[in-house]
């Protein structure tokens, strides 16, 4: 599935995610798709205060494990602010709380622009 | 006339008196010598057997001809002849009107036997000449049965009761005793409920109000161990028992300790779930290794080449990885999987690894293993090893900082030839080696590295954060 040309223009997307290189392409996905990325961010305290800091953030996408630790209370810190965000993960479904039960999930190996696609449908 | 008819008539009456007493003896005989199961004889005064029907010789082994006329004492066990068991039988007897009689005795092949019986007066047939009569049944086999039974009961590892209605116990063994440390009468009627976590005793009393009808009970719940104070999962299982009406008489149950299993289902559900986001996980790893590589190669045979390479790289900090619960992956051993893949083994006077035994936290391993190897393939192909006057020393120490203790690690390359040494995709800036170490590194480890090649020397830096201290110590 191709991204649409600039479906993110201008829209600033918060990318947390533990592995290098995977950050790195799914930074490329949403600079494919003319987003500004904050971030990329690899550990828990750092997305924790992108999340709840001052920054504009439309749009997120989180790596659910990231070095053994859970990436839910960046969600909650979204959700609170009404920042919607696609789930990227090895896990299965099961591990993700109920309470996020809507948001979309993707499974890795991922194809960094359906990341960024899935993103797109959540919000605008 | 009369009075001969009286005679007759009273002639009459006793023979039919005494024919009636002797088909009454003859019935009482019949009934004697046809019990076999039971040992019916008596004794004289003194304790000298009078009688020794079929029964008793059965039952104890001695014919009659053996035994009238001899003491009942050889029936007794020696210990009790003793102690003075026969007497006390026979004057218990004549005081109270009976004398139970349940013990061991002896039989005539030695064999000790189980008696479960009586001993009785006799009522005088003639004055002066008083005896007994003692009546036995050989319980031995079902003694045995029950001992069996109850070593059983008390043998096995469940906790054992036995419940009335509604749960009312009225009896625990001495297992569930040992374990909760209530004593019986503790756990008797609804005691038990009290040696259950606080948060099941209401379910499992309703799982017996529930259950009130028929079937089987089934329930799970956690027991108070008496000594460490904790509580461990046991799965209850009771069955009743009926009457030949079919009524329930009595419920007989267990309860099976199921700690250890429920803990390990737990750990395995972790470990399924575990192993599927680490398997997700190594297809992203192996996704951006080849996208990388593919990004930086300019033909596909040198694709293949590099592919291959890292993704062997990649099993081989894998197999480090699933051996680490028991053998700790520890600094050296993670240089030396690399070195000893490229054959550096075997250039003992080219390469110097030296640094204490410190164990790496199994986040960063994986990570750092590629690094490693980017750095280990250059020095065979580009560097220091792949000329015969380069040498290789890899050197680490610890470094104790205010945020804790970090692992430096040296990698210094001396008698290199810089013009070879720049076709290296890892000294190319933006190669993937080269963003492996001074980017990757610092962004999924913490990492400070730095990176610089001279005129005939390279140097690598990476100092990473180790973690806890407990990463130095040994598991015991």
């Amino acid at each position: 599935m191709m991204v649409g040309p600039r479906t993110l223009a201008g829209r600033l997307v918060l990318v947390v995610e533990d592995d290098y290189f995977q950050a790195a392409e799914t930074c490329r996905a949403c600079a494919v798709a003319g987003a500004e990325v904050l971030g990329p961010v690899g550990w828990l305290d750092e997305a924790l205060t992108l999340a709840q800091g001052a920054e504009p953030i439309d749009g997120a996408i989180l790596d659910i494990n990231l070095h053994d630790q859970m990436v839910f209370p960046v969600a909650d810190a979204l959700h609170e602010r009404g920042v919607p965000f696609v789930f990227v993960t090895g896990y299965d479904r099961a591990v993700i709380p109920s309470r996020f039960a809507d948001v979309p999930q993707c499974e890795k190996p991922t194809e960094p622009g359906k990341v960024a696609q899935l993103l797109i449908s959540q919000s605008w | 006339m009369r009075e001969v008819g009286e005679r007759v008539r009273s002639g009459i009456e006793r023979a039919r008196a005494e024919a009636a007493r002797r088909e009454s003896e003859e019935r009482f005989r019949l009934i004697v010598e046809s019990a076999r199961d039971y040992a019916i004889f008596t004794l004289d005064e003194t304790g000298r057997v009078t009688s020794w029907p079929p029964g008793a010789e059965t039952v104890f082994g001695w014919t009659e001809a053996e035994m009238v006329g001899q003491s009942v004492d050889q029936t007794f066990v020696p210990e009790d002849v003793a102690a003075g068991a026969p007497e006390a039988e026979r004057a218990t007897a004549a005081r109270e009107g009976v004398a139970p009689n349940v013990r061991e005795h002896l039989r005539k092949d030695g064999a000790r036997i189980f008696i479960d019986g009586s001993t009785r007066p006799l009522a005088a047939a003639k004055a002066g000449a008083r005896g007994f009569i003692k009546i036995g049944q050989d319980v031995t086999e079902r003694r045995r049965a029950e001992e069996r039974l109850r070593t059983l009961i008390q043998g096995i590892p469940q906790l054992v009761w036995r419940s009335g209605r509604g749960g009312r116990w009225t009896w625990s063994s001495p297992q569930w005793q040992a374990f909760t440390g209530q004593t019986l009468e503790e756990s008797l009627g609804l005691g038990w409920l009290n040696a259950l976590h606080p948060d099941d005793r209401q379910a499992a009393h309703l799982a017996w109000v529930d259950t009130e009808g028929t079937e089987p009970l089934a329930m799970e719940t956690r027991i108070r161990h008496r000594d460490v104070r904790s509580h461990r999962w046991f799965a209850t299982r009771a069955t009743p028992v009926r009457d030949a009406q079919g009524n329930i008489v009595e419920w007989l149950g267990t309860s099976t300790d199921v700690d250890d299993l429920r803990r390990m289902q737990a750990r395995q559900d972790v470990m399924v779930a575990e192993l599927q986001h680490r398997t997700r996980n190594l297809l992203g790893v192996v996704q951006s290794v080849a996208k990388q590589t593919l990004r930086t190669s300019d033909t596909l045979a040198r694709f293949e080449a590099a592919f291959t390479d890292r993704l062997s790289a990649l099993s081989r900090v894998q197999g480090l990885l699933s051996r680490s619960d028991h053998e700790p992956i520890t600094m050296g051993t993670l240089i030396h999987s690399e070195l000893d893949a490229l054959g550096a083994a075997h250039m003992p006077d080219r390469v110097v690894v030296e640094g204490p035994e410190v164990r790496l936290r199994k986040g960063t391993v994986q990570t750092f293993a590629l690094a490693l190897h980017e750095l280990a393939t250059n020095a065979r192909k580009y560097g220091a090893l792949a000329s015969a006057s380069g040498r290789l020393r890899v050197t680490w120490h610890i470094v104790v900082e205010a945020g804790g203790r970090r692992l430096a690690l040296e990698w210094r390359e001396i008698g290199i030839d810089r013009a070879r040494e720049a076709e290296s995709p890892v000294t190319r800036i933006g190669g993937y080696g080269r963003d492996l170490i001074e980017r990757a590194l610092p962004y999924a480890l913490r990492a400070r590295t730095t990176y610089e090649l001279g005129d005939t020397d390279l140097f690598c830096r990476i100092d990473l954060p180790l973690g806890e201290d407990s990463e130095l110590k040994d598991h015991a």
